[in-house]
């Protein structure tokens, strides 16, 4: 289902500040404060894309049931996280220097969630450079 | 989880009737991004309804997230949870 969350720009701000956030842990210690981040930021009504890397790739893999993904106790499975925030407008990619070495982490167009993105790190720069000048936040967890 | 708790639709007078969300049980930030979805997936006059048992939602949160699309809403405490009323 496709979800487009209202922007909440406060009056007399053409465009919502962005938050760009790079992912390179798998743990739920810290890709759920990322994912959580994400949603949050959308309900704040801001512009925000999330960078998965290095471990942080196994974010974005999908499952036949989102169970046997990331999960913490007493939250939902991170691949909902995911699947949300893509739902509503979060920009999510799956980063590395070449698709060859996506592939070697075993990150495939196939094996994504479905709306990741394959990026490099030009993907990312050329988003997030041009945020942060304009008062965006980037951030590495 | 998200989809399960709504309920929403036309009475037989035509007018709406109220959008329920229940977001109980559910974890920062959940309840908020409910609350803006339904706001955006609602008609302009829709009335809708967040239930939260999560305190900081209720009472910070949620009206937060509604106050910078300057939506206003009702905080109404019940037995161990909050109903927020707010319209579109």
């Amino acid at each position: 289902m496709s979800i487009t969350v209202p922007n909440g720009t406060e009056k007399g701000v053409s465009e919502p500040q962005e938050m760009h956030i790079v992912l390179v842990a798998k743990e739920p210690e810290r890709a759920y404060p990322a994912l959580t981040l994400a949603l949050g930021g959308v309900a704040m009504g801001r512009k925000v894309s999330v960078y998965a890397t290095m471990s942080g790739l196994e974010v974005v893999k999908k499952h036949a049931r989102p169970e046997e993904g990331i999960t913490m106790s007493g939250m939902p499975p991170l691949e909902k996280f995911v699947r949300d925030a893509i739902a509503s407008g979060v920009y999510v990619c799956a980063c590395a220097p070449s698709a060859d070495l996506l592939a070697s982490m075993g990150i495939t167009e196939s094996n994504v969630i479905e709306g990741v993105k394959l990026e490099d790190v030009i993907g990312f720069l050329k988003n997030a450079l041009p945020a942060a000048q304009k008062g965006g936040v980037v951030l590495f967890v | 989880m998200s989809e399960g708790g709504r309920t929403s639709g036309k009475n037989s007078s035509g007018e709406f009737d109220i959008k329920r969300i229940d977001t109980r049980g559910m974890v920062c930030p959940y309840p908020s991004f409910e609350a803006v979805r339904a706001l955006s997936a609602a008609l302009p006059g829709e009335l809708i309804e967040i239930l939260t048992d999560n305190e900081e939602s209720a009472l910070k949160s949620v009206p937060t997230v509604l106050g910078v699309r300057n939506v206003k809403c009702l905080v109404e405490a019940k037995e161990g949870y909050w109903v927020i009323r707010f319209s579109k």
